[in-house]
């Protein structure tokens, strides 16, 4: 290998030049004030997805939010935050005091499409972040959500209002609970991404047989864990065929032979949500697996991968 | 700070016929592991992704010796209850905020109210105010003689006052019937944990008195580590502003929302 571990691990995508491709997944590790950052320096991600933000406070759903499934976790928060005024205000300059050559990517969720608007309006111009993350996939809030991610025109629409906008790259978080994922993949590409995100949680429900009423406040929730892993697999699959823009994988992951699984299906990155429930040491657990994987695989290098894979979806 | 760890499982033992206890060791001390602090452990199948939350029920902080009671109530404490002495369980503790108890010192009079799967941290905090000389007084409620578990440590650390629904054991009636009772003069501070009818009925008994009241809170968690809002309560007038794992599980009985 002529490389060395850093090179190998390295990745860049619009906006983003990451000395390993590993990151937290929105809405898993709160804005990086929460515990997990008092048992590893955060300055060994690649980068940070912080939670969802609105342009007004949300209180999120009832309780309880969490259930369980084998393989699985079923959570309905419903984008609880304080919105975006007071993320600008404290929660990202308290980041960026801390860590400050941590990548952020901001995820900007919202009902309609002048709040989205406005709330990336607001996170790109602040200079504290570098790229966005457009949460069209939330599957446990009434109103907006997944309905801009399940529709093409809307996704198209919503993305082209965001890009308008943003100073900073703008990455469609897509949503799995559709029947044709590329045609959301292309209308978000049309409407001018810079990159998908991919996937959000599968809509999922328990019943408690006691009360024989849904385990969630909420009714629904979202599925995550390895349980969802092949489905993101595929669909990723699916979209870098027909989209070249490059993709933020998500979905199950939890080793580096899951984060290698990813980049062959057609991933440049990856986020990390649910494992870290299991193992909150999964972060630099992973990173520091990565290079002897990708040695037991013949992988030289990340970006090399990258541009093999793509290389073999546009033969296609 | 929290770090996982991993224990041997040195001793199972089933308290009743649905609460266990299990008694582990670590390789190294302890630290901060403290009366109403709470652990996170992982199910060691592979299947469940979420570590459950546990309290302490008792503790050697020097020797790394931790008491672990649990009800099995799912297919994750099943699990737990399927485990059998020499297996590895990976904890990440200590987790929470813990009960106030800086200010009692010796002599002190102090109350405990418990039921149910709220009983083991006050397990752990009756020998603990013992210890420290405080006069501990003990109300718990079950529902019938064959679920008692845990009495003979509340009348070793002080006096027990013991209620059961059908009097098969104790007094007939429950908690409340006790608090009802209760002479809250010179009682210098309160300690619930339970189900969430013991909570209300300590924050309403206790309203209107101005010693500290403290109320363990139980839920589901996500992370045990205030990243997923997965476990909020509303405090101090607020709504779903404070996680019941990072700022709790501990609150006082005058803020909680219940």
């Amino acid at each position: 290998m002529s490389q060395t571990s850093e090179q190998r691990l390295a990745v860049k995508l619009p906006g983003l030049n990451l000395k390993n491709p590993v990151m937290p997944a929105s809405g898993c590790f709160a804005f990086g004030d929460n515990r997990y950052a008092e048992m590893f320096d955060l300055n060994q991600l690649g980068a940070i997805i912080i939670k969802a933000a609105t342009l007004e406070p949300r209180v999120g759903n009832p309780m309880p939010r969490i259930a369980e499934v084998p393989g699985g976790v079923l959570n309905a928060v419903g984008l609880q935050n304080p919105g975006v005024d007071v993320i600008l205000k404290e929660k990202l300059p308290q980041l960026k005091a801390k860590y400050p050559e941590l990548p952020v990517i901001a995820n900007v969720a919202g009902t309609q499409e002048a709040d989205y608007a406005e709330t990336a309006r607001r996170l790109s111009d602040s200079g504290m972040v570098d790229a966005l993350e457009l949460n069209i996939s939330c599957p446990n809030v009434k109103q907006g959500g997944m309905q801009f991610g399940t529709d093409p025109v809307s996704a198209q629409a919503v993305t082209a209002a965001v890009k308008k906008v943003s100073r900073v790259p703008v990455y469609v978080k897509l949503s799995p609970n559709v029947t044709d994922i590329v045609a959301i993949a292309q209308a978000a590409a049309a409407g001018g991404a810079d990159g998908l995100s991919m996937i959000n949680t599968l809509l999922g429900m328990r019943l408690d047989l006691k009360t024989r009423q849904p385990v969630l406040a909420n009714g629904t929730g979202g599925l995550s864990g390895p349980a969802i892993k092949s489905i993101a697999v595929r669909m990723i699959y699916q979209v870098s065929q027909k989209v070249d823009l490059p993709i933020i994988a998500m979905g199950g992951i939890s080793n580096a032979e899951d984060i290698l699984e990813m980049f062959m299906a057609g991933a440049s990155a990856v986020a990390i949500g649910t494992a870290i429930f299991h193992d909150p040491l999964v972060f630099p657990k992973v990173i520091a697996d990565l290079p002897q994987k990708m040695t037991d695989f013949n992988i030289e290098s990340l970006s090399g991968l990258i541009a093999e894979v793509r290389s073999q979806r546009n033969e296609n | 700070m929290p770090s996982v760890k991993k224990f041997l499982l040195v001793k199972q033992q089933r308290l009743t016929n649905d609460v266990f206890q299990m008694d582990l060791q670590a390789a190294a001390p302890l630290v901060g592991y403290l009366p109403g602090r709470f652990v996170m452990v992982a199910i060691p199948n592979g299947l469940q992704q979420l570590r459950r939350p546990l309290a302490i029920a008792a503790v050697d902080e020097a020797a790394g010796k931790l008491s672990l009671i649990y009800r099995v109530v799912g297919q994750g404490t099943a699990q737990l209850a399927a485990l059998t002495t020499g297996e590895q369980l990976s904890i990440l503790g200590a987790l929470g905020n813990g009960f106030a108890t800086q200010k009692l010192v010796s002599g002190d009079r102090v109350l405990l109210v418990g039921g149910g799967t709220g009983l083991p941290p006050l397990m752990y905090l009756a020998r603990f105010l013992a210890q420290k000389g405080c006069s501990v007084t003990t109300m718990v409620g079950f529902r019938t003689q064959t679920q008692i578990f845990g009495t003979q440590v509340f009348a070793a650390a002080g006096k027990l006052q013991l209620a059961t629904d059908d009097g098969s054991a104790g007094i007939q009636g429950n908690v409340g019937t006790l608090l009802a009772a209760f002479n809250a003069t010179d009682c210098q501070q309160v300690f619930a944990c339970g189900p969430l009818g013991l909570l209300k009925a300590v924050q309403q008994r206790f309203a209107k008195q101005t010693m500290p009241v403290e109320l363990s809170l139980e839920s589901r968690m996500g992370c045990g580590m205030g990243a997923c809002a997965g476990c909020m309560v509303s405090v101090g007038g607020g709504t779903l502003n404070q996680h019941i794992c990072q700022e709790g599980p501990i609150f006082s009985a005058a803020e909680v929302q219940l």
